[in-house]
Protein backbone atom coordinates (compact mmCIF):
# COMPACT_ATOMS: atom_id res chain seq x y z
CA UNK A 1 0.00 0.00 0.00
CA UNK A 2 0.84 2.89 -1.03
CA UNK A 3 0.16 4.94 2.60
CA UNK A 4 3.02 3.23 3.74
CA UNK A 5 5.58 5.01 1.42
CA UNK A 6 4.17 8.18 3.08
CA UNK A 7 6.39 8.61 5.94
CA UNK A 8 4.44 11.86 7.63
CA UNK A 9 1.02 9.60 7.07
CA UNK A 10 2.63 6.79 8.73
CA UNK A 11 4.12 9.07 11.46
CA UNK A 12 0.96 10.35 12.08
CA UNK A 13 -0.53 6.62 12.39
CA UNK A 14 2.10 5.56 15.19
CA UNK A 15 1.59 8.52 17.00
CA UNK A 16 -2.19 7.93 16.79
CA UNK A 17 -1.95 3.94 17.65
CA UNK A 18 0.66 4.56 20.58
CA UNK A 19 -2.14 7.31 22.18
CA UNK A 20 -5.16 4.74 21.70
CA UNK A 21 -2.38 1.91 23.28
CA UNK A 22 -1.91 4.31 26.33
CA UNK A 23 -5.88 5.42 26.47
CA UNK A 24 -7.08 1.98 26.71
CA UNK A 25 -3.95 0.69 29.35
CA UNK A 26 -4.81 4.33 31.18
CA UNK A 27 -5.60 2.36 34.29
CA UNK A 28 -2.37 0.15 34.32
CA UNK A 29 -0.03 2.65 33.28
CA UNK A 30 -1.29 5.48 35.58
CA UNK A 31 0.99 6.13 38.27
CA UNK A 32 -1.71 7.64 40.40
CA UNK A 33 -5.52 8.28 40.24
CA UNK A 34 -6.04 11.20 38.25
CA UNK A 35 -8.81 13.16 40.67
CA UNK A 36 -6.99 12.32 44.04
CA UNK A 37 -4.94 14.75 45.48
CA UNK A 38 -1.76 13.08 45.87
CA UNK A 39 1.00 15.90 46.73
CA UNK A 40 0.98 19.22 46.56
CA UNK A 41 -0.16 21.62 44.08
CA UNK A 42 1.85 23.14 40.96
CA UNK A 43 5.00 20.83 41.37
CA UNK A 44 7.37 20.95 38.15
CA UNK A 45 7.73 18.22 36.60
CA UNK A 46 10.66 15.21 37.65
CA UNK A 47 11.24 11.63 38.24
CA UNK A 48 7.93 11.28 40.66
CA UNK A 49 5.45 13.17 38.38
CA UNK A 50 6.66 13.34 35.01
CA UNK A 51 4.42 15.84 34.02
CA UNK A 52 4.00 17.65 37.52
CA UNK A 53 1.00 18.74 39.33
CA UNK A 54 -1.52 21.19 38.83
CA UNK A 55 -3.11 23.23 40.77
CA UNK A 56 -4.99 20.68 42.97
CA UNK A 57 -1.96 18.42 43.34
CA UNK A 58 -3.19 15.98 40.77
CA UNK A 59 -0.47 14.14 39.29
CA UNK A 60 -0.79 15.45 35.41
CA UNK A 61 1.03 12.11 33.57
CA UNK A 62 -2.06 10.27 35.13
CA UNK A 63 -4.65 12.83 34.30
CA UNK A 64 -3.15 12.88 30.76
CA UNK A 65 -3.79 9.54 30.14
CA UNK A 66 -6.97 9.25 31.72
CA UNK A 67 -7.69 12.23 28.99
CA UNK A 68 -6.80 11.06 26.28
CA UNK A 69 -9.84 8.22 27.04
CA UNK A 70 -12.40 10.84 27.31
CA UNK A 71 -10.83 12.85 24.40
CA UNK A 72 -10.47 10.17 21.68
CA UNK A 73 -13.55 8.34 22.61
CA UNK A 74 -15.56 11.78 22.39
CA UNK A 75 -13.49 12.61 18.92
CA UNK A 76 -14.36 8.81 17.81
CA UNK A 77 -18.42 8.52 19.14
CA UNK A 78 -18.71 11.87 17.49
CA UNK A 79 -17.57 11.46 14.10
CA UNK A 80 -19.10 8.32 13.75
CA UNK A 81 -22.48 9.87 15.23
CA UNK A 82 -21.78 12.61 12.11
CA UNK A 83 -20.78 9.90 9.23
CA UNK A 84 -23.43 7.91 10.05
CA UNK A 85 -25.87 10.47 10.13
CA UNK A 86 -24.06 12.61 6.39
CA UNK A 87 -23.89 9.20 4.73
CA UNK A 88 -27.66 8.56 4.70
CA UNK A 89 -28.97 11.47 4.19
CA UNK A 90 -26.59 12.08 1.61
CA UNK A 91 -27.22 8.95 0.07
CA UNK A 92 -30.81 9.61 -0.38
CA UNK A 93 -30.17 12.91 -1.51
CA UNK A 94 -27.65 11.70 -4.21
CA UNK A 95 -29.75 8.34 -5.06
CA UNK A 96 -33.11 10.10 -5.30
CA UNK A 97 -32.57 13.37 -6.81
CA UNK A 98 -35.11 16.04 -7.64
CA UNK A 99 -37.35 16.95 -4.31
CA UNK A 100 -35.09 14.59 -1.96
CA UNK A 101 -32.21 15.85 -2.82
CA UNK A 102 -33.64 19.72 -2.60
CA UNK A 103 -35.40 19.44 0.87
CA UNK A 104 -31.91 17.88 2.27
CA UNK A 105 -29.24 20.33 0.79
CA UNK A 106 -31.43 23.29 1.50
CA UNK A 107 -31.61 21.54 5.26
CA UNK A 108 -27.39 21.18 4.57
CA UNK A 109 -27.52 25.16 3.46
CA UNK A 110 -29.29 26.00 6.71
CA UNK A 111 -27.15 24.09 9.25
CA UNK A 112 -24.13 25.04 7.89
CA UNK A 113 -25.36 28.90 7.46
CA UNK A 114 -25.13 28.74 11.94
CA UNK A 115 -22.14 29.39 12.76
CA UNK A 116 -21.49 25.89 14.67
CA UNK A 117 -19.57 26.67 17.78
CA UNK A 118 -22.41 29.22 18.93
CA UNK A 119 -24.95 26.40 18.19
CA UNK A 120 -23.18 23.67 20.46
CA UNK A 121 -22.97 26.38 22.94
CA UNK A 122 -26.42 27.23 22.62
CA UNK A 123 -27.19 23.36 22.82
CA UNK A 124 -24.96 22.44 25.42
CA UNK A 125 -26.25 25.21 27.76
CA UNK A 126 -29.73 24.18 27.60
CA UNK A 127 -28.99 20.56 28.29
CA UNK A 128 -26.93 19.02 31.16
CA UNK A 129 -23.17 18.93 30.50
CA UNK A 130 -22.28 15.40 30.05
CA UNK A 131 -19.52 13.70 27.87
CA UNK A 132 -22.93 11.95 26.18
CA UNK A 133 -24.66 15.31 25.30
CA UNK A 134 -21.06 16.60 24.04
CA UNK A 135 -20.74 13.48 21.79
CA UNK A 136 -23.96 14.00 20.21
CA UNK A 137 -24.13 17.62 20.08
CA UNK A 138 -20.76 17.25 18.29
CA UNK A 139 -22.12 14.56 15.81
CA UNK A 140 -25.49 16.42 15.19
CA UNK A 141 -24.04 19.37 13.67
CA UNK A 142 -20.80 17.69 11.96
CA UNK A 143 -22.80 15.58 9.76
CA UNK A 144 -22.94 18.02 6.68
CA UNK A 145 -19.73 18.29 4.91
CA UNK A 146 -20.15 14.19 4.83
CA UNK A 147 -23.69 14.41 3.74
CA UNK A 148 -22.27 16.81 0.70
CA UNK A 149 -19.21 14.33 0.07
CA UNK A 150 -21.51 11.29 -0.22
CA UNK A 151 -24.20 13.00 -2.20
CA UNK A 152 -21.67 14.01 -4.66
CA UNK A 153 -20.45 10.34 -4.85
CA UNK A 154 -23.55 8.72 -5.51
CA UNK A 155 -24.60 11.19 -8.11
CA UNK A 156 -21.70 9.79 -9.64
CA UNK A 157 -21.69 6.35 -9.03
CA UNK A 158 -25.85 6.18 -9.65
CA UNK A 159 -25.19 6.36 -13.25
CA UNK A 160 -22.49 3.74 -13.38
CA UNK A 161 -23.54 0.66 -15.57
CA UNK A 162 -23.94 -2.06 -12.74
CA UNK A 163 -26.53 0.16 -10.55
CA UNK A 164 -28.85 0.02 -13.96
CA UNK A 165 -27.88 -3.70 -13.94
CA UNK A 166 -29.12 -4.15 -10.01
CA UNK A 167 -32.27 -2.42 -11.48
CA UNK A 168 -32.78 -4.93 -14.00
CA UNK A 169 -32.31 -8.14 -11.61
CA UNK A 170 -35.17 -6.26 -9.26
CA UNK A 171 -32.91 -5.04 -6.83
CA UNK A 172 -34.87 -2.57 -4.04
CA UNK A 173 -33.78 1.31 -3.74
CA UNK A 174 -32.28 0.46 -0.06
CA UNK A 175 -30.79 -2.38 -1.69
CA UNK A 176 -28.75 -0.66 -4.44
CA UNK A 177 -28.31 2.42 -2.31
CA UNK A 178 -26.20 0.32 0.82
CA UNK A 179 -25.26 -2.70 -1.00
CA UNK A 180 -24.48 -1.83 -4.61
CA UNK A 181 -23.58 1.84 -3.99
CA UNK A 182 -22.62 2.78 -0.74
CA UNK A 183 -19.41 0.02 -0.53
CA UNK A 184 -18.11 1.79 -3.92
CA UNK A 185 -18.17 5.42 -2.26
CA UNK A 186 -16.37 4.17 1.36
CA UNK A 187 -13.06 5.58 0.52
CA UNK A 188 -13.65 8.83 0.69
CA UNK A 189 -16.32 8.78 3.70
CA UNK A 190 -13.26 7.20 5.51
CA UNK A 191 -10.89 9.74 4.77
CA UNK A 192 -13.60 12.50 5.77
CA UNK A 193 -13.75 9.88 8.90
CA UNK A 194 -10.43 10.45 9.94
CA UNK A 195 -10.49 14.22 9.25
CA UNK A 196 -13.63 14.98 10.81
CA UNK A 197 -11.88 13.14 14.43
CA UNK A 198 -9.63 15.57 14.07
CA UNK A 199 -12.42 18.52 13.96
CA UNK A 200 -14.43 16.71 16.50
CA UNK A 201 -11.65 16.70 19.42
CA UNK A 202 -10.89 20.36 18.86
CA UNK A 203 -14.60 20.74 19.72
CA UNK A 204 -14.68 18.88 22.59
CA UNK A 205 -12.18 20.53 23.71
CA UNK A 206 -13.23 24.08 23.12
CA UNK A 207 -16.48 23.00 24.96
CA UNK A 208 -14.44 21.27 27.92
CA UNK A 209 -12.18 24.65 28.05
CA UNK A 210 -15.36 26.60 28.37
CA UNK A 211 -16.66 24.61 31.18
CA UNK A 212 -19.76 23.19 28.93
CA UNK A 213 -17.73 19.90 27.67
CA UNK A 214 -16.81 16.78 30.15
CA UNK A 215 -17.24 17.72 33.61
CA UNK A 216 -14.59 17.55 36.62
CA UNK A 217 -13.01 15.91 38.45
CA UNK A 218 -13.32 13.50 34.79
CA UNK A 219 -9.78 15.01 33.02
CA UNK A 220 -10.31 15.89 29.15
CA UNK A 221 -7.40 17.28 27.35
CA UNK A 222 -9.52 20.39 26.97
CA UNK A 223 -10.89 21.08 30.59
CA UNK A 224 -7.23 20.35 31.65
CA UNK A 225 -6.48 23.41 29.84
CA UNK A 226 -9.10 25.20 31.42
CA UNK A 227 -7.25 24.71 34.99
CA UNK A 228 -4.22 25.70 33.48
CA UNK A 229 -5.57 29.20 32.72
CA UNK A 230 -5.06 30.79 35.75
CA UNK A 231 -1.00 29.39 36.37
CA UNK A 232 0.08 30.26 32.79
CA UNK A 233 3.26 31.53 34.15
CA UNK A 234 3.63 30.04 37.45
CA UNK A 235 2.61 26.44 36.16
CA UNK A 236 3.63 26.36 32.37
CA UNK A 237 3.72 22.51 32.38
CA UNK A 238 -0.04 22.67 33.31
CA UNK A 239 -0.90 23.69 30.18
CA UNK A 240 1.79 23.12 27.74
CA UNK A 241 1.29 19.34 28.34
CA UNK A 242 -2.82 18.99 27.33
CA UNK A 243 -2.16 21.49 25.01
CA UNK A 244 0.35 19.40 23.20
CA UNK A 245 -1.12 16.89 23.22
CA UNK A 246 -4.39 17.82 21.60
CA UNK A 247 -1.62 19.66 18.73
CA UNK A 248 -0.06 16.01 18.02
CA UNK A 249 -2.96 14.38 18.06
CA UNK A 250 -5.10 16.85 15.75
CA UNK A 251 -1.95 17.16 13.61
CA UNK A 252 -1.46 13.35 13.08
CA UNK A 253 -5.35 12.94 11.90
CA UNK A 254 -5.14 15.49 9.51
CA UNK A 255 -1.45 13.46 8.57
CA UNK A 256 -3.32 9.76 8.02
CA UNK A 257 -6.41 11.68 7.01
CA UNK A 258 -4.50 13.29 3.96
CA UNK A 259 -2.48 10.26 3.32
CA UNK A 260 -5.36 8.22 2.78
CA UNK A 261 -6.96 11.18 0.40
CA UNK A 262 -3.62 10.57 -1.95
CA UNK A 263 -4.00 7.47 -2.28
CA UNK A 264 -8.14 7.27 -2.87
CA UNK A 265 -7.51 10.12 -5.76
CA UNK A 266 -4.65 8.47 -7.14
CA UNK A 267 -4.91 4.58 -6.77
CA UNK B 1 -44.92 -14.15 -27.17
CA UNK B 2 -43.74 -10.40 -26.91
CA UNK B 3 -45.66 -7.40 -28.70
CA UNK B 4 -44.42 -3.72 -28.91
CA UNK B 5 -47.32 -1.36 -30.13
CA UNK B 6 -46.40 2.03 -31.39
CA UNK B 7 -43.95 3.02 -28.56
CA UNK B 8 -42.79 6.68 -28.18
CA UNK B 9 -40.16 8.35 -26.19
CA UNK B 10 -38.38 12.08 -26.32
CA UNK B 11 -35.77 13.09 -24.02
CA UNK B 12 -36.45 16.88 -23.75
CA UNK B 13 -37.45 17.87 -27.37
CA UNK B 14 -34.99 15.06 -28.60
CA UNK B 15 -37.43 12.76 -30.25
CA UNK B 16 -35.67 9.19 -29.65
CA UNK B 17 -38.50 6.53 -30.89
CA UNK B 18 -41.00 7.38 -33.15
CA UNK B 19 -44.12 4.88 -33.04
CA UNK B 20 -42.08 1.57 -33.13
CA UNK B 21 -44.23 -1.60 -33.65
CA UNK B 22 -43.28 -5.32 -33.83
CA UNK B 23 -43.72 -8.79 -32.86
CA UNK B 24 -41.37 -11.69 -31.49
CA UNK B 25 -42.85 -15.19 -31.65
CA UNK B 26 -41.61 -17.09 -28.51
CA UNK B 27 -37.94 -19.37 -29.38
CA UNK B 28 -37.43 -16.23 -32.16
CA UNK B 29 -34.31 -14.63 -32.27
CA UNK B 30 -34.53 -10.79 -33.42
CA UNK B 31 -31.97 -8.73 -34.15
CA UNK B 32 -31.66 -4.83 -33.77
CA UNK B 33 -30.05 -3.29 -35.90
CA UNK B 34 -29.07 0.60 -36.35
CA UNK B 35 -26.49 3.21 -35.45
CA UNK B 36 -25.40 4.31 -32.51
CA UNK B 37 -27.61 6.94 -30.99
CA UNK B 38 -30.86 5.42 -33.46
CA UNK B 39 -32.61 4.59 -29.98
CA UNK B 40 -31.61 0.54 -29.70
CA UNK B 41 -30.92 0.79 -26.39
CA UNK B 42 -33.40 3.40 -25.26
CA UNK B 43 -36.13 0.59 -26.55
CA UNK B 44 -34.06 -2.18 -24.47
CA UNK B 45 -34.68 -0.50 -21.65
CA UNK B 46 -38.06 0.63 -22.18
CA UNK B 47 -38.95 -3.27 -22.17
CA UNK B 48 -37.35 -4.05 -19.37
CA UNK B 49 -38.83 -1.38 -17.99
CA UNK B 50 -35.89 0.56 -16.73
CA UNK B 51 -37.36 3.89 -18.09
CA UNK B 52 -40.40 5.02 -18.55
CA UNK B 53 -42.07 5.14 -22.39
CA UNK B 54 -43.87 8.38 -23.53
CA UNK B 55 -47.29 6.35 -25.02
CA UNK B 56 -47.49 3.07 -26.59
CA UNK B 57 -47.98 -0.49 -25.06
CA UNK B 58 -46.38 -3.66 -24.29
CA UNK B 59 -48.06 -7.09 -24.55
CA UNK B 60 -46.77 -10.25 -22.86
CA UNK B 61 -48.71 -13.55 -24.12
CA UNK B 62 -51.55 -11.04 -24.98
CA UNK B 63 -51.83 -9.05 -21.65
CA UNK B 64 -50.04 -5.62 -20.89
CA UNK B 65 -47.22 -6.06 -18.81
CA UNK B 66 -47.39 -4.20 -15.94
CA UNK B 67 -43.88 -3.08 -14.79
CA UNK B 68 -44.80 -2.10 -10.95
CA UNK B 69 -44.73 -5.94 -10.26
CA UNK B 70 -40.72 -7.28 -9.16
CA UNK B 71 -41.73 -10.99 -10.76
CA UNK B 72 -41.50 -9.09 -14.23
CA UNK B 73 -37.96 -8.79 -14.07
CA UNK B 74 -38.05 -13.38 -13.48
CA UNK B 75 -39.47 -12.74 -17.44
CA UNK B 76 -37.16 -10.40 -18.71
CA UNK B 77 -33.56 -10.06 -18.41
CA UNK B 78 -30.25 -8.45 -19.84
CA UNK B 79 -27.29 -8.46 -21.26
CA UNK B 80 -24.91 -5.50 -20.84
CA UNK B 81 -22.63 -4.49 -23.07
CA UNK B 82 -19.77 -3.60 -21.67
CA UNK B 83 -18.59 -6.09 -19.11
CA UNK B 84 -16.36 -4.30 -17.31
CA UNK B 85 -18.80 -1.95 -15.78
CA UNK B 86 -21.93 -3.64 -15.57
CA UNK B 87 -20.45 -5.87 -12.70
CA UNK B 88 -19.97 -4.50 -8.91
CA UNK B 89 -16.51 -4.10 -8.52
CA UNK B 90 -16.82 -4.85 -4.74
CA UNK B 91 -19.14 -8.08 -5.39
CA UNK B 92 -17.84 -11.15 -5.51
CA UNK B 93 -18.96 -13.27 -8.58
CA UNK B 94 -20.62 -15.92 -6.60
CA UNK B 95 -22.48 -13.06 -4.70
CA UNK B 96 -22.94 -11.66 -7.75
CA UNK B 97 -24.91 -14.28 -9.75
CA UNK B 98 -27.21 -15.84 -6.51
CA UNK B 99 -28.17 -11.76 -5.52
CA UNK B 100 -30.83 -12.44 -8.15
CA UNK B 101 -32.36 -15.87 -6.60
CA UNK B 102 -31.76 -14.12 -2.80
CA UNK B 103 -33.78 -11.14 -3.96
CA UNK B 104 -36.68 -12.99 -5.72
CA UNK B 105 -36.23 -15.83 -3.12
CA UNK B 106 -36.12 -18.75 -5.33
CA UNK B 107 -34.26 -20.83 -3.55
CA UNK B 108 -33.68 -21.24 0.34
CA UNK B 109 -30.53 -19.85 1.12
CA UNK B 110 -28.72 -22.55 1.95
CA UNK B 111 -29.56 -23.78 -1.63
CA UNK B 112 -28.13 -21.00 -3.61
CA UNK B 113 -24.52 -21.68 -3.67
CA UNK B 114 -25.71 -25.23 -5.16
CA UNK B 115 -27.25 -23.37 -7.70
CA UNK B 116 -24.74 -20.93 -8.69
CA UNK B 117 -22.05 -23.67 -9.56
CA UNK B 118 -24.53 -24.62 -11.73
CA UNK B 119 -25.14 -21.87 -13.35
CA UNK B 120 -21.44 -21.16 -13.42
CA UNK B 121 -20.53 -24.33 -14.92
CA UNK B 122 -23.52 -23.87 -17.37
CA UNK B 123 -21.93 -20.59 -19.08
CA UNK B 124 -18.21 -22.68 -19.00
CA UNK B 125 -16.65 -20.91 -15.94
CA UNK B 126 -15.65 -23.13 -13.12
CA UNK B 127 -16.27 -23.31 -9.33
CA UNK B 128 -12.78 -21.50 -8.71
CA UNK B 129 -13.94 -18.34 -9.78
CA UNK B 130 -17.27 -18.05 -7.08
CA UNK B 131 -14.61 -16.21 -4.78
CA UNK B 132 -13.09 -13.97 -7.44
CA UNK B 133 -13.93 -9.83 -8.10
CA UNK B 134 -14.80 -9.20 -11.41
CA UNK B 135 -11.12 -7.15 -11.67
CA UNK B 136 -9.61 -10.87 -11.99
CA UNK B 137 -11.50 -11.96 -14.39
CA UNK B 138 -10.99 -11.30 -18.39
CA UNK B 139 -13.38 -9.56 -20.61
CA UNK B 140 -14.99 -12.36 -21.67
CA UNK B 141 -15.33 -14.60 -18.39
CA UNK B 142 -17.14 -11.52 -17.07
CA UNK B 143 -19.76 -11.54 -20.01
CA UNK B 144 -19.83 -15.12 -19.28
CA UNK B 145 -20.89 -13.77 -15.08
CA UNK B 146 -23.11 -11.48 -16.57
CA UNK B 147 -24.57 -13.83 -19.08
CA UNK B 148 -25.36 -16.18 -15.85
CA UNK B 149 -26.55 -13.91 -13.34
CA UNK B 150 -29.50 -12.94 -16.19
CA UNK B 151 -30.48 -17.02 -16.59
CA UNK B 152 -30.47 -17.44 -12.69
CA UNK B 153 -34.10 -16.44 -12.46
CA UNK B 154 -35.15 -18.24 -15.36
CA UNK B 155 -36.15 -15.93 -17.81
CA UNK B 156 -37.95 -16.37 -20.68
CA UNK B 157 -36.72 -13.49 -22.88
CA UNK B 158 -33.06 -12.06 -22.98
CA UNK B 159 -32.50 -8.65 -24.29
CA UNK B 160 -28.90 -8.74 -25.44
CA UNK B 161 -27.73 -5.54 -25.75
CA UNK B 162 -24.48 -5.26 -27.81
CA UNK B 163 -23.43 -8.38 -25.67
CA UNK B 164 -19.69 -8.86 -27.91
CA UNK B 165 -18.88 -5.37 -29.11
CA UNK B 166 -16.47 -4.46 -26.67
CA UNK B 167 -14.80 -7.99 -27.32
CA UNK B 168 -11.91 -9.39 -28.77
CA UNK B 169 -12.83 -11.01 -32.27
CA UNK B 170 -11.76 -14.72 -30.74
CA UNK B 171 -13.69 -14.76 -27.14
CA UNK B 172 -16.55 -12.93 -29.34
CA UNK B 173 -17.58 -15.99 -31.49
CA UNK B 174 -16.92 -18.41 -27.87
CA UNK B 175 -19.69 -16.08 -26.87
CA UNK B 176 -21.72 -15.73 -29.42
CA UNK B 177 -21.59 -19.43 -29.70
CA UNK B 178 -22.50 -19.81 -25.84
CA UNK B 179 -25.86 -17.64 -26.75
CA UNK B 180 -26.40 -19.74 -29.39
CA UNK B 181 -26.49 -22.95 -26.99
CA UNK B 182 -27.61 -21.90 -24.17
CA UNK B 183 -30.81 -20.51 -26.50
CA UNK B 184 -31.56 -24.17 -27.62
CA UNK B 185 -30.74 -25.50 -24.53
CA UNK B 186 -33.29 -23.14 -22.22
CA UNK B 187 -35.46 -22.45 -24.91
CA UNK B 188 -35.09 -18.68 -24.82
CA UNK B 189 -36.19 -15.79 -26.64
CA UNK B 190 -34.01 -13.04 -27.65
CA UNK B 191 -33.63 -9.62 -28.93
CA UNK B 192 -30.35 -9.00 -29.67
CA UNK B 193 -29.03 -5.26 -30.22
CA UNK B 194 -26.23 -4.86 -32.21
CA UNK B 195 -25.04 -2.31 -35.11
CA UNK B 196 -22.99 -5.06 -36.91
CA UNK B 197 -24.84 -7.04 -39.18
CA UNK B 198 -22.46 -9.97 -38.58
CA UNK B 199 -23.18 -10.88 -35.14
CA UNK B 200 -26.96 -10.41 -35.84
CA UNK B 201 -26.51 -13.03 -38.79
CA UNK B 202 -24.82 -15.65 -36.60
CA UNK B 203 -27.22 -15.68 -34.18
CA UNK B 204 -30.59 -14.35 -35.40
CA UNK B 205 -33.03 -15.57 -38.08
CA UNK B 206 -34.92 -12.22 -38.41
CA UNK B 207 -33.78 -8.52 -37.94
CA UNK B 208 -35.36 -5.15 -37.65
CA UNK B 209 -33.00 -2.04 -38.61
CA UNK B 210 -34.06 1.15 -36.97
CA UNK B 211 -33.00 4.74 -38.28
CA UNK B 212 -33.69 7.97 -36.05
CA UNK B 213 -36.01 6.02 -33.87
CA UNK B 214 -38.11 4.52 -36.81
CA UNK B 215 -38.26 0.96 -38.29
CA UNK B 216 -36.82 1.42 -42.10
CA UNK B 217 -36.68 -2.64 -42.40
CA UNK B 218 -38.26 -5.70 -40.87
CA UNK B 219 -37.39 -9.07 -42.64
CA UNK B 220 -35.37 -12.36 -43.06
CA UNK B 221 -31.54 -11.87 -42.19
CA UNK B 222 -30.62 -13.80 -45.25
CA UNK B 223 -33.23 -11.06 -47.53
CA UNK B 224 -32.04 -8.11 -45.79
CA UNK B 225 -28.08 -8.98 -46.55
CA UNK B 226 -28.84 -9.76 -50.48
CA UNK B 227 -31.98 -7.06 -51.55
CA UNK B 228 -32.06 -4.26 -48.59
CA UNK B 229 -35.37 -2.37 -49.34
CA UNK B 230 -34.24 0.49 -47.29
CA UNK B 231 -30.95 2.90 -48.71
CA UNK B 232 -29.99 3.33 -45.31
CA UNK B 233 -29.86 -0.36 -44.38
CA UNK B 234 -27.88 -1.08 -48.23
CA UNK B 235 -25.18 1.65 -46.15
CA UNK B 236 -25.04 -0.51 -42.91
CA UNK B 237 -24.68 -3.56 -44.98
CA UNK B 238 -21.46 -1.78 -47.18
CA UNK B 239 -20.32 -0.40 -44.15
CA UNK B 240 -20.44 -3.90 -41.77
CA UNK B 241 -19.17 -5.53 -44.96
CA UNK B 242 -17.50 -4.17 -47.28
Amino acid sequence: MKIFNNKIALFGMAVLILFTVFAILAPFIAPYNPSEIIESDTLAPSIRHLFGTDDLGRDIFSRALYGARISLTVGFISVIIAVILGTILGAFSGYYGGLVDSIIMRFVDIMLAFPSIFLVLTIQVMLTPSIYNVMIVIGLTSWMGVARLVRGEFLKIRELSYVEAARAIGCSDLRIIFRHILPNALNPIIVATTLGMAGAILTESALSFLGLGVQPPTPSWGNMLMDAQAYLFDAPWMSIIPGFLIFITVLSLYFVGEGLRERVENP
Amino acid sequence: MLKIKNINKNFGRLEVLKGISFEIKRGESLGLLGESGAGKSTLARIILGLIPKDSGDIFLNGQPVDYSIRDIRKIFQIIFQDPYTSLNPKIKIGEAIGEPILIHKILPKNKIRQKVEELLSLVRLSKEHYNRYPHELSGGERQRVGIARALSVGPSFLILDEPVSSLDLSVQIELLDLLKRLKDELGLTYLLIAHDLAVIKYICDRVIVIEKGEIVEDDKVDKVLTSPSDAYTKKLIEAGLG
